[in-house]
């Protein structure tokens, strides 16, 4: 136990003392092969490219390594790019950002600026969106999505009584609709614990996004700056929890470690949300998908 | 992410066919004509269901396709029920007459 203490502790220690930038870019690159890991072909030279940025801290701070890894991916998603959900997206427009701050004077700091600028614009943005969506805002599409969604089947069973045979049936009923005269209606099974639940959703999906839009975007002053972190932070936990998207949750801890140049604590905490993201994805198809 | 039902996961593509019958039948995009459906489905634009209808043709050249269409799903939360309605719609017979009518009137 003092071992495994003590090596708990040698590796928080180094982290602590790792360079931020360095840092940032190591995760990164591993981001973008999680984001990749839906196209074989993808995948492989995501890869690659990571044990070479990885491997060697000349490529990984060069501005080319990161501006044509951006153009190669960009290149290979454009001919498909209706395929291609926004978060990959999101990932290759940070590989082109990561390059761009690495050819300035002060990489550090604009690499600080474009990670904040990237958290703040992605969720006041996604806030806005959904404030603006009726559908979102009545609660109707967490109770939808709990009732036909296979990714909310365990929520659904487990907490809000939907079973498992119960929202296939409701798929089932959906996708028959496809083929139906316009107007065919099909009403979904559903029990009285699934509008609570896609109430909590749907209000802190509004509140921590929000918060997250103007905590980041807003100049706070170095001493709240722990919001930020706490704020990310509790996303990714509360988010991924229930439904793990590995890439952009990665990609979201890579932006936090980019912040973390006043107080490296947060860049222990940031190097463990990613390993919990890495690890949590696999278990929790085995358990829940 | 995760912020309306009209999403792509939430859209469907079909098309109207004229059956042996005489009678119309709805019928889902072949799989040789997979791309051009999804790219509708993300933009339903004219454009895009002209190349859609194209390639189905192509595909199945038996097949006597009057109509393609992407259909949005609308959810009631309060009954809980769903139905579909029409995000866009293309018919060839139509896209030809207008062009005919545009070449008699030049």
């Amino acid at each position: 136990v003092t071992t495994s203490l003590s090596t708990t502790g040698s590796w928080s220690a180094a982290l602590q003392r790792h360079d931020p930038l360095d840092l940032a870019l190591r995760l990164s690159a591993v981001a973008v092969v999680v984001t990749a890991h839906h196209t074989p072909a993808l995948l492989i030279a995501a890869a690659v490219w990571t044990y070479a940025v990885w491997a060697s801290p000349r490529l990984r701070h060069h501005p080319l390594t990161w501006l044509l890894g951006a153009a190669a991916v960009t290149a290979y998603q454009i001919t498909s790019w209706w395929e291609y959900d926004n978060h990959v997206w999101l990932t290759t427009y940070w590989m082109a950002a990561v390059g761009l701050c690495l050819l300035t004077s002060d990489p550090r700091r604009s690499l600080g600026i474009d990670g904040r600028l990237f958290v703040g614009l992605i969720f006041a943005i996604a806030a806005l969106w959904k404030i603006f969506s009726p559908d979102f805002r009545t609660g109707d599409f967490f109770e939808y999505s709990l009732l036909q969604d296979p990714r909310f089947s365990w929520v659904a069973d487990n907490l809000g009584g939907v079973s498992g045979a119960d929202a296939a049936a409701n798929d089932q009923a959906v996708l028959e609709l496809a083929l139906a005269p316009v107007g065919t209606e099909a009403v979904l099974t559903t029990s009285g614990g699934i509008q609570p639940i896609a109430a909590v959703f749907t209000w802190w999906g509004l509140l921590i996004e929000s918060a997250l839009g103007v905590l980041w975007l807003a100049p706070l002053r170095p001493r709240w700056h722990w919001l930020r972190h706490v704020a990310l932070l509790l996303f990714a936990f509360t988010t991924y929890l229930v439904v793990p998207v590995g890439g952009f949750g990665c990609l979201l801890m890579a932006l936090g470690a980019t912040q973390t140049d006043d107080d490296p604590r947060w860049r222990v905490a940031y190097c463990a949300g990613f390993v919990a993201l890495l690890i949590y994805g696999p278990i929790w198809r085995v358990l829940f998908g | 992410m995760f912020a309306h039902i009209d999403g792509v996961s939430n859209r469907f593509v079909r098309g109207t066919v004229t059956g042996d019958d005489g009678q119309p039948q709805l019928a889902v995009p072949p799989m040789a004509a997979r791309d051009e459906a999804d790219r509708a489905l993300v933009i339903p634009t004219t454009n895009n269901l002209r190349a859609l209808e194209q390639a189905w043709r192509a595909a199945d050249p038996d097949a006597d396709l009057v109509r393609v269409e992407v259909l949005g799903t609308v959810f009631d939360g309060d009954v809980p029920s769903v139905t579909m309605e029409v995000v866009a719609a293309y018919e060839p017979d139509d896209a030809d007459a207008a062009d005919e009518e545009g070449e008699a009137d030049a």
